[in-house]
């Protein structure tokens, strides 16, 4: 479920050292770790989880992944765990940092026009890809162009239209996107799956099969790929920036089960593993040669309610759910405490507002007993409908309890994993519980589910104040001025209550005690590239 | 001989027939429409001019029936399609995913052959000793432990505490025999456990019919060594039910390696099966389907006909 961090926090007294030496509570010290706008780095850094010190050169690593790879075209990419494999094979032309700022990758430098309608980006030379052909700016373009190109039929065409209206070549190293608006997240997206550059070479070679033969400027090019089994890649010889790549290679090693996996790190078949829950964590207490890294993140899970129809159009009843929402009974009872109690929708990164961590409507059953009885709705069957999702299932059995005591008359219903999201889109149910992970740009998620003109807004959520911030923020490139209408989209939408806002679960990675270079992402996703194995 | 075997081939054609016409109308009603979730599940921003584009694209707006035709119109030229989620065609999935789970199945139904009916047999001559005590408590066992229970039980004991054997993992066949096999022990032998237990209470049952028959009183009256007696006659006397019990349980097999698959993380037809379901990728489902049903109808095709070669009073006609 969780996947991404630093602290050593399972072994609880290596924890307890840590919060005495900083003299605050690991809640407050990681909170006021990420949540300054500028803070370069969240995590907090303490020794005994990965090894520290020189890296060493050589070694394959390999990866025990629940892996639900199907392509290697970052245009088709839909799963989670491609990504991994594309931030080892294939470079984005910016790239983030751990606390979501933008850091220069293929583009060295960039520059918004003043009327931000034109962004142009400033590549590094010499770069190459893996099949020998040059990186440049008709590269760029090319890739650019063939995700916007309709008949693509591409998903990530929406994260790049609107603003972009055509993409052009100013000089071998230079381009310039062409916008219809100032459009900060637009940048950020060239951090994620719409920068990953391809070889264009390439793709005219293998043509629909290119999926399945991948071709980037990465650190590591591809070697094999089996799907539900392996994927190998071996280091890349002409990679540009090769001081920082340590490993001879990385298999990635499909591996469903999480007890498997934690068996084959404790042998040191695996050296990192993706599947991990605090309960499983607790497990390894006394295991000297395995340990769990781990960070807070911005993913959160939030009961959702429409807005639009009843029951819940009555706003009571929706305040009522989110005074009955127990987080802190789920924080300690099922995530173990190594998880925040989520107060909206922005949980990490430069928008998160450090001095609005609680929620609005803070657990309190008389308050929701009274909204309603307030609204006449004592008594008044409620349908609410989850995904048979492990948890999802713990989250909603825990709070089922407390919401049954607000006077409402529940109804549960369950939807298979797989069809679920399917169900909420479908708008045939105005309860359910929900997970979001965030974006690298607080836009790209909070337009998708709370601007009134957006397909992903599925709880029918219509607050003209709301949309007008969305889009004003959206159009400023300066983090700090835009930082302050996040943090008041978020107060306006906690206050609204369209989803009860629950947790905000801290990211596990298990990992070998010989691995060096960990460093976790707020997106959960790793990045095994600069990763290096002790001898 | 041929006309039997043509018989069944048009058999075999029309059963083809029927569940291809099922698992079309099956996946079809009761899954929803998978152009949403191959666009993007949660997260991406799809819309819905892009699902209708994708839906024209996989021919998924065409009626029903149109769609059927289409499909087997494509298989009678030998082209099953090309899978919704990865770029590869249907065939070539299962062309390089069907020699694990043969191979898986071969080792399984092996040892579960050899270990079933020495257990099995040694229950039946030693009736009502402790031999039969405990291969009836080994066999009942074997058949109520749940394969995913005893994989976990496996990789810990043989991965985790003796570091024998490797907890997950493949390496092709053709690549390193030695290799292939260490990864293959463990998940054959998950695999095979239920299918011991039950060949065991099969051969038990059928040795202690076989031995009080009179032809083995006769064998033993006539000076025949004891070993004779059973290997010789009671043996190849069980055999002939034993083949009709071993057919119809390795049908049962595909759902195994399903499981046993999944959790050893072996590239079989088991785990392309359940991704298939799970992403709604109908032309791999439907393709998987037809192999599967090809391979039962086959495998009792072959159950039938080796009746003639055992028992030569057996005609196939």
């Amino acid at each position: 479920m969780a996947r991404q961090m630093e602290i050593p926090a399972i072994d609880g007294v290596r924890r307890r050292q840590v919060l005495q030496a900083g003299g605050l509570s690991a809640l407050g010290l990681l909170i006021a770790a990420c949540g300054g706008g500028n803070t370069p780095n969240p995590t907090i850094n303490s020794s005994g989880s990965s090894v520290a010190g020189k890296p060493v050169h050589g070694g394959t690593l390999t990866f025990a992944t629940a892996m639900d790879i199907t392509t290697l075209d970052p245009a088709f990419s839909q799963n989670f765990s491609e990504r991994f494999a594309f931030y080892a094979m294939y470079n984005t032309l910016v790239a983030y940092d751990q606390n979501f700022n933008l850091v220069p990758e293929l583009a060295e430098r960039w520059q918004t026009s003043k009327d931000g309608k034109t962004l142009t980006l400033f590549l590094r030379k010499g770069v190459k890809f893996h099949d020998g052909t040059p990186f440049n700016a008709a590269a760029v373009k090319w890739n650019l162009d063939r995700l916007l190109d309709e008949s693509t039929n591409s998903p990530l065409r929406g994260q790049l239209t609107p603003p972009v209206r055509s993409v052009k070549v100013v000089d071998d190293s230079t381009v310039a996107l062409d916008l219809q608006s100032a459009w900060r997240p637009l940048l950020a997206a060239l951090g994620e799956r719409p920068g990953f550059m391809i070889s264009p070479t390439a793709y005219k070679k293998y043509g629909k099969d290119y999926g399945l033969h991948p071709v980037g400027t990465g650190p590591f090019e591809f070697v094999s790929f089996t799907q539900n089994s392996s994927l190998k890649l071996k280091r890349f010889d002409g990679y540009w920036d090769p001081s920082h790549v340590y490993l001879d290679g990385i298999t990635f090693q499909n591996v469903q089960d999480a007890q498997v996996q934690l068996t084959m790190l404790r042998t040191g078949e695996a050296q990192i593993a993706d599947q991990m829950t605090p309960q499983l964590a607790t497990t390894l207490q006394g295991v000297s040669s395995v340990a769990v890294s781990q960070r807070p993140t911005g993913d959160w899970y939030a009961m959702q309610m429409d807005c639009d129809k009843p029951p819940f159009n009555d706003a009571r009843l929706r305040q009522a759910i989110a005074y009955a929402t127990n987080r802190d009974g789920v924080r300690d009872a099922l995530f173990l405490g190594k998880a925040r109690d989520a107060a909206g929708p922005i949980g990490i990164g430069w928008a998160y507002d450090a001095h609005d961590s609680a929620p609005v409507y803070a657990y309190d059953l008389d308050k929701a007993k009274a909204l309603v009885a307030q609204a006449n709705a004592t008594g008044k069957r409620v349908r609410y409908v989850n995904s048979s999702q492990s948890d999802y299932q713990s989250i909603a059995q825990l709070l089922h309890e407390d919401y049954v005591k607000t006077g409402l008359n529940l109804q549960v219903g369950t939807v298979p994993a797989s069809d679920y999201y399917n169900s909420v889109v479908a708008d045939k149910n105005y309860w359910s519980l929900t997970k979001w992970t965030p974006r690298a740009d607080p836009d790209g998620l909070l337009r998708n589910i709370l601007h009134s003109g957006s397909n992903g807004n599925t709880t029918g959520y219509h607050n003209p104040e709301v949309d007008r911030l969305l889009d004003e923020a959206a159009g400023i490139n300066d983090l700090t001025k835009a930082a302050p209408l996040y943090h008041q989209i978020c107060r306006l939408v906690e206050k609204d209550a369209p989803y009860a806002w629950v947790i905000w679960p801290d990211a596990l990675v298990p990992h070998t005690t010989n691995l060096g270079g960990l460093k976790l992402y707020p997106d959960g996703i790793y990045r095994l590239r600069s990763l290096w194995i002790a001898k | 001989m041929t006309w039997y075997v043509l018989k069944r081939g048009g058999a075999a054609l029309i059963v083809m027939f029927v569940v291809s016409l099922l698992t079309f109308i099956v996946t079809r009603v009761l899954f929803p429409d998978p152009a949403q979730s191959i666009l993007g599940g949660q997260g991406e921003t799809v819309t819905p001019e892009q699902v209708a584009h994708l839906r024209g694209q996989l021919g998924l707006d065409r009626p029903l029936s149109v769609q059927y035709f289409h499909w087997l119109g494509d298989l009678l030229q030998g082209n099953l399609g090309r899978s919704f989620r990865t770029p590869i065609d249907v065939s070539t999935a299962i062309y390089q995913r069907l020699p694990v789970t043969i191979e898986l199945m071969v080792l399984a139904l092996t040892v579960a052959i050899i270990l079933g009916m020495l257990l099995g047999i040694a229950g039946a001559l030693f009736r009502g000793r402790i031999i039969d005590g405990v291969s009836s408590t080994v066999s009942v066992l074997a058949l109520s432990l749940p394969n995913f229970f005893v994989a976990i039980l496996l990789i810990y004991v043989f991965a985790l505490k003796l570091q024998v054997l490797p907890s997950a993992g493949w390496v092709p066949l053709t690549q390193d025999i030695g290799q292939n096999l260490k990864f293959m022990l463990l998940p054959a032998v998950t695999l095979s456990l239920a299918y011991i237990g039950t060949f065991a209470r099969y051969a038990r049952a059928l040795m202690i019919g076989v031995l009080s028959e009179d032809y083995v009183l006769r064998a033993h009256a006539s000076g025949l060594s004891p070993r004779s007696v059973i290997v010789r006659h009671a043996m190849k006397n069980t055999s002939i039910p034993m083949v009709t019990v071993v057919g119809l349980n390795a049908a049962g097999l595909v759902g195994g390696a399903v499981v046993t698959e999944s959790i050893f993380s072996l590239p079989g037809l088991g785990t392309l099966f359940t991704d298939s379901i799970l992403g709604k990728d109908f032309p791999m489902l439907q393709g998987l389907i037809l192999v599967i049903t090809i391979g039962v109808v086959v495998l009792n095709l072959l159950v039938d006909l080796a009746y003639g070669l055992l028992d030569p009073r057996i005609k196939v006609s």
